[in-house]
């Protein structure tokens, strides 16, 4: 298995479009700092701020994308190429050759989060000298950075600021850890790279649209998209501490849900030319 | 079929695939020994690939059964498949990796396979000089002798090599033929490859299997056989017929290529010479007739369409 793993994360960090995040990371951060310090404060007040706060929420769904990309690439490509075939010939099981897929690319996405995150510190630093609310996520956390009148600083002091910021970060990557499940499935049913992200990007679509339909309120919990739309609010303290956990367990089930039905397609079905 | 499934290397029971309404491959058997080398021969679409897809477990036949070294498959995929060697269709690696690397891939994922044999397959397949640079740089013919070199590499007791020789130079050609060769004498390693190229089968292997439209309609040896028939080269041919057709207990004759051929024992060679002879014809030769496998594989082509089609 460590062999399969490792395989697959040296396949993975072979390839430019693995590696092409990190820098459009540090693209968007960047804009978004450089954006700050030239607007200066209040930048909530300012009109030009609606161009600074969309590259926060355009972060949040870019990581996402990278990490539907990078699993159904992984899978979709080795069918798209032939290689599963080559690989399927050797006495690997499709249950290993999938789990250790999806254990590279779920490295993958926490080193993405990592990054992300230790890249906001340091622009949260930059620009006002503070290291203690790195609520600079890169994403929604930086909105409440541009924003300060809407999430005052107050309620994430102390030390249940930093539990909210854990618990932020690891949602995010529980969120991109079920996505990255959902892609995989996608992929194993259709073998195809781009076929597997339209595919899951329209799920990822569907549910949000279907969260946010008042009458079918009763299914959000079930809701891949808003379940990590939660994230957001849980670091500004909106959301209380026991619908985290609600929601991780139902993002748990949903990776297992998404891995045991992407084996059995895998499994099950011919590989063919 | 029952019976020595421990004594073949694999053996195929009535396998049947169907994809949708197409059967690819229709109420197969065969048995592969230890030693042998086995060409498959057919037209495009025959069902050679489906075939080898079912022994090394990348597909699962609709009906039937298909043991690979005693194990059903696809049940037992992973056990048999250690010891299996297997390129199906056209290699495929990755192409930003050195041939190297694709290798030591591959070996990992076998317990037995130590590193150092990628570096020895490489050797073997004479793609030295060459195995740190990239795979998408290769030519084609490069790429079937890493395809080849990565079915080497387990040791194999069963190599299923779908055309090997496409896109190969004559030279190496003749290397892949004195590897697989030596597999099967040294080793007793049972070859199974299908192929295109009629001279390489006949060159290599011992026994062919011809399918047609998914159905097996020969098992021949390859090595040249005794029909049965005297091959008489005489000028005029169709008139040669005639005449020996006219012959009190005239025998069974026909024409093969300009030849006429005579079914051995039921006539007396130097007497039907001196009836052609007399008869005004220039008997140049008579030997045995003994097909090449090329001439049995179109014979048994043309005998199956002329009895309907098909293989049903």
């Amino acid at each position: 298995m460590i062999h399969a793993v490792r395989t697959e994360l040296r396949k993975l960090y072979s390839r430019w479009a693995t590696l092409s995040p990190y820098p459009l990371i540090a693209l968007t951060l960047g804009l978004v700092a450089w954006n700050v310090s030239k607007l200066g404060g209040p930048i909530g007040l300012a009109p030009e701020a609606g161009i600074v706060t969309f590259f926060p929420l355009l972060m949040w769904w870019l990581l996402g994308a990278f990490a539907v990309v990078a699993a159904a690439g992984s899978l979709g490509g080795e069918f798209e190429l032939g290689t599963a075939r080559t690989t399927l010939v050797t006495p690997v099981s499709r249950g290993r050759f999938l789990l250790a897929k999806f254990i590279a690319c779920v490295v993958h996405v926490l080193c993405l989060v990592v990054f992300t995150a230790g890249l906001s510190q340091l622009v949260r630093w930059a620009l006002f000298d503070d290291l203690r609310f790195g609520l600079l996520a890169g994403t929604e956390g930086a909105y409440d950075l541009l924003r300060p009148e809407q999430h005052p600083v107050e309620v994430l002091s102390g030390a249940g600021a930093w539990v909210r910021l854990a618990l932020c970060y690891g949602y995010t990557a529980c969120f991109l850890v079920a996505l990255t499940a959902l892609s995989l499935l996608v992929a194993a049913m259709m073998r195809h790279t781009v076929g597997a992200i339209s595919v899951t990007a329209a799920i990822a679509v569907l549910e949000w649209v279907v969260s946010s339909v008042e009458p079918l309120a009763h299914v959000r919990p079930f809701m891949l998209v808003d379940q990590a739309r939660g994230w957001l609010w849980v670091a500004s303290g909106i959301v209380p501490v026991e619908r985290v956990l609600a929601g991780l367990a139902s993002m748990t089930g949903y990776t297992v849900a998404c891995l045991v039905c992407a084996w059995v397609s895998l499994a099950r079905r011919d590989v063919h030319a | 079929m029952s019976g020595s499934v421990a004594a073949e290397v694999a053996v195929i029971d009535s396998a049947t695939k169907q994809y949708g309404r197409l059967t690819a491959l229709r109420d197969f058997s065969a048995a592969l020994r230890p030693g042998e080398i086995v060409g498959v021969l057919g037209p495009n679409g025959a069902g050679k690939s489906t075939l080898m897809r079912l022994l090394c477990g990348l597909a699962t036949a609709t009906s039937g059964s298909v043991m690979v070294l005693g194990r059903p498959m696809p049940r037992c995929r992973c056990a048999v498949l250690a010891e299996v060697g297997a390129m199906i269709e056209a290699p495929a690696f990755y192409e930003h990796l050195s041939a190297r690397e694709n290798l030591r891939i591959l070996a990992g994922y076998y317990r037995h396979v130590p590193a150092e044999r990628a570096q020895r397959v490489l050797d073997l397949v004479e793609l030295s000089g060459r195995e740190d640079d990239r795979v998408g740089t290769y030519s084609v013919g490069m790429k079937r002798r890493l395809g080849l070199a990565a079915a080497l590499l387990p040791f194999p007791r069963f190599l299923i090599l779908d055309e090997p020789a496409s896109g190969l130079d004559p030279e190496a050609l003749v290397m892949v033929e004195g590897i697989l060769r030596r597999e099967a004498r040294e080793r007793g390693v049972c070859v199974l490859l299908s192929s295109h190229l009629l001279a390489e089968v006949a060159r290599i292997c011992d026994r062919a299997l011809i399918l047609r439209q998914g159905a097996l309609i020969a098992d021949v040896p390859v090595a040249p056989a005794d029909s049965g028939w005297i091959e008489i080269a005489v000028d005029r041919p169709a008139a040669a017929l005639e005449l020996v057709r006219g012959l009190r207990n005239a025998p069974d004759a026909k024409l093969d290529g300009g030849l006429l051929l005579v079914q051995a024992g039921s006539a007396d060679p130097s007497e039907l010479v001196t009836e052609l002879v007399t008869a005004g014809h220039r008997v140049s030769r008579v030997s045995p007739h003994t097909p090449t496998i090329e001439e049995r594989y179109f014979e048994v082509l043309a005998e199956r369409a002329s009895a309907g089609g098909g293989g049903s």
